[in-house]
C-alpha cells in the first residue's frame, strides 16, 4: 500500500482536472470552430452560386451593405460603383405589429423584375433629311445627358415581390422646408404608407443616400428588368 | 309610480348619459311592472296616469351629439391605426466584414467541412472564369461616360458621345435605321490608325445624296480622327471632328471620344479586350 499524502493527492487531482477541462475546453473550441468554418462556407457559397446566376443577366445591382457599396455589374464586370452615404430599412407594420415578411432576412431574396419610378421617358426624334422641304436651317445641338433626363431628388426602384428602394440625393431635404409644407408632406406621407400597407404590401422598403452625381447617374442608366442581390 | 333605480353600476351610465345629452338621474316615472326598456329615462315624463305617453316615449333630437361621439371615435381609432400602420425605419450602420473563409480545409475536419471547402473552390474559380482580368472597357451610355478599367478599378475616365436614338426613314423606301449605340458584351476585333469611314447608306441618305454605286465612293477620311477601335456589326470607338458635341448623344451608334482620350484608350486597349456597354 503506497501511502500518498493529502497535499501530493490534492495537486494530483487538481493536475488531472486541469488536463481534463483542457481537453474539454479544446474539443468544445474546436467544435465551436468547426460549426463556425461550416456556417461561414455555406453562406459564402450561397453568395457565390447567387453571383454566378446574376452573372448570366444582362445587368444587376449588387448592394453591398459592409462596403456601403452599390454596383451595377454586367455579368461578373462592375459598371458602375455608388457609395452609399446613408442607408435605412423600413420594416412594415400592420396596427403595430411587424408583418411576416418583415420578420424575416429582408437579405436573403433575390429581387427581380425592378422597374423605376418615376419611368424615364425617352422620346425618338425622326430625322429629316438635308435638301429636303423639311431640312431646318440650323441643325439644334442636342441637351447634354443631365439636361436631357434630369434625374429626380428622389426616385423608387420597385421590385416584383413589392420591396422597394428609394434613393435620395445627398442634396435634397429629407423634409421640404417650412413647417406646414413639412407637416404636409410627413402627413401625407404616413397616409400613403398606411394606405399602401393595407392595400397589401408587405415588403421592406430599403432607403439610400447618394451623392448627387451618383443618384443622378443611377437614374440614368439604371436598366428595368434588373435583379438585386443584397451582401 | 316613481321607480328609483339607485346602484353603483349606475354611476358610469349616468355619468355618460350627462354627457351625451340625457337627463337621466336615475330614477323614472313607470307603472308597476312595465318594461322599462325603450324608454327615454326623463325623470317626471312618464306619469302612472298617463297612458298615452307610456305609449308614445318622447324622443329628443340626440342624433348630432351621437354622431359626433361616434366620430370622434372613429376618428381615434383610424388615427391610432394610422400610426401604428407603416414603415418602422432603422438605420443600418456599416457592418464589420466577415472574417475571410478558411481556404483549406483541415485534414482532420468533417467530411461535410471538407465537401463544402470543395464546393467553395469550385464556385470561385467559375465567379473568376466570369469576371473580366485585366484591362477592360466600360461604356455608360446614358450618362456619355467611357471607364477604362483594371481588375475593377478605374484607371481612366473620358467623356464621349454614343447614339443620339433618332431615327431616319428612307425617303420613298421601306428601310429605317435606329441610330442606338448597342449594349452587351463586346471585344475590340480591331485596331486602326487612321481609320476611313466606309460611309453605308443611310450616310448618303441623310445628306440627302445619291447612294453610289462603286464602293470606292464610299470612302471617306479623316472624319473618324486618329484611331479606330472595332468591336463588330459597323460599330468603333473613334475620334471626331466635333469635340465641342463631346458628352452629348449625337452619334449613329458609334462611340466617339476626345482626341488625347482616344490615344489613351488606344495604347492601353489590345484586340481582345473586352468591352461592356449599358
Amino acid at each position: 500500500m503506497t501511502f500518498v499524502s493529502k497535499r501530493r493527492f490534492a495537486a494530483r487531482t487538481g493536475g488531472a482536472a486541469i488536463a481534463l477541462g483542457s481537453l474539454l475546453g479544446l474539443a468544445v473550441w474546436g467544435a465551436g470552430s468547426d460549426a463556425d468554418s461550416r456556417a461561414r462556407l455555406e453562406r459564402e457559397n450561397e453568395r457565390l452560386r447567387r453571383q454566378i446566376e446574376l452573372a448570366s443577366e444582362p445587368s444587376h445591382l449588387v448592394l453591398d451593405l459592409a462596403g456601403r457599396r452599390l454596383r451595377l455589374m454586367s455579368g461578373g464586370a462592375v459598371m458602375r460603383d455608388y457609395p452609399i452615404l446613408g442607408a435605412e430599412i423600413g420594416m412594415p407594420t400592420r396596427l403595430f405589429i411587424a408583418t411576416a415578411e418583415a420578420t424575416g432576412d429582408w437579405r436573403a431574396p433575390l429581387r427581380a423584375g425592378a422597374q423605376i419610378d418615376p419611368r424615364k421617358t425617352i422620346g425618338r426624334i425622326e430625322m429629316v433629311p438635308s435638301g429636303t422641304a423639311d431640312e431646318p436651317a440650323e441643325i439644334p445641338v442636342p441637351a447634354a445627358p443631365e439636361e436631357a433626363l434630369p434625374a429626380p431628388e428622389r426616385f423608387v426602384l420597385r421590385y416584383e415581390d413589392g420591396f422597394t428602394i428609394e434613393v435620395r440625393s445627398a442634396t435634397a431635404p429629407e423634409q421640404p422646408r417650412g413647417f406646414w409644407a413639412s407637416l404636409g408632406s410627413s402627413l401625407g406621407g404616413r397616409l400613403a404608407d398606411a394606405a399602401e400597407i393595407a392595400g397589401g404590401a408587405r415588403a421592406p422598403r430599403l432607403r439610400l443616400v447618394l451623392s448627387e452625381g451618383d443618384a443622378g447617374a443611377l437614374y440614368r442608366s439604371f436598366p428595368n428588368g434588373s435583379k438585386l442581390l443584397v451582401l | 309610480m316613481i321607480v328609483t333605480i339607485r346602484s353603483r353600476a349606475l354611476a358610469l351610465p349616468r355619468r355618460f348619459a350627462s354627457w351625451a345629452g340625457s337627463r337621466f338621474n336615475g330614477s323614472v316615472d313607470a307603472r308597476p311592472g312595465q318594461d322599462l326598456r325603450g324608454l327615454d329615462f326623463a325623470p317626471g315624463r312618464y306619469a302612472a296616469d298617463d297612458s298615452s305617453a307610456i305609449d308614445r316615449p318622447v324622443r329628443k333630437r340626440r342624433w348630432p351629439r351621437r354622431l359626433a361621439i361616434f366620430l370622434f371615435g372613429v376618428g381615434a381609432l383610424l388615427l391610432i391605426a394610422i400610426r401604428g400602420t407603416g414603415y418602422r425605419y432603422e438605420t443600418l450602420s456599416p457592418a464589420a466584414p466577415e472574417p475571410p473563409v478558411p481556404t483549406s480545409i483541415p485534414a482532420g475536419a468533417s467530411a461535410e467541412l471538407k465537401q463544402l471547402g470543395r464546393d467553395n473552390r469550385k464556385l470561385r474559380a467559375e465567379m473568376a472564369r466570369l469576371s473580366p482580368t485585366g484591362l477592360y472597357i466600360v461604356v455608360d451610355r446614358a450618362n456619355n461616360r467611357l471607364y477604362v478599367k483594371r481588375d475593377d478599378r478605374i484607371v481612366m475616365e473620358a467623356v464621349c458621345s454614343s447614339g443620339s436614338g433618332m431615327i431616319l426613314r428612307e425617303p420613298n423606301g421601306d428601310r429605317s435605321w435606329v441610330f442606338d449605340t448597342p449594349s452587351g458584351k463586346f471585344r475590340v476585333l480591331s485596331k486602326t490608325e487612321d481609320p476611313a469611314w466606309r460611309k453605308p447608306d443611310w450616310a448618303f441618305i441623310e445628306e440627302g445624296e445619291e447612294i453610289p454605286r462603286d464602293p470606292r465612293d464610299r470612302i471617306e477620311y479623316g472624319v473618324l480622327g486618329e484611331y479606330g477601335l472595332y468591336f463588330g456589326d459597323g460599330y468603333l470607338i473613334h475620334g471626331t471632328l466635333y469635340e465641342r458635341l463631346l458628352g452629348r448623344s449625337v452619334t449613329h451608334g458609334c462611340i466617339r471620344l476626345g482626341r488625347e482620350d482616344l490615344r489613351e484608350v488606344f495604347r492601353a486597349a489590345t484586340i481582345g479586350t473586352p468591352i461592356y456597354i449599358f
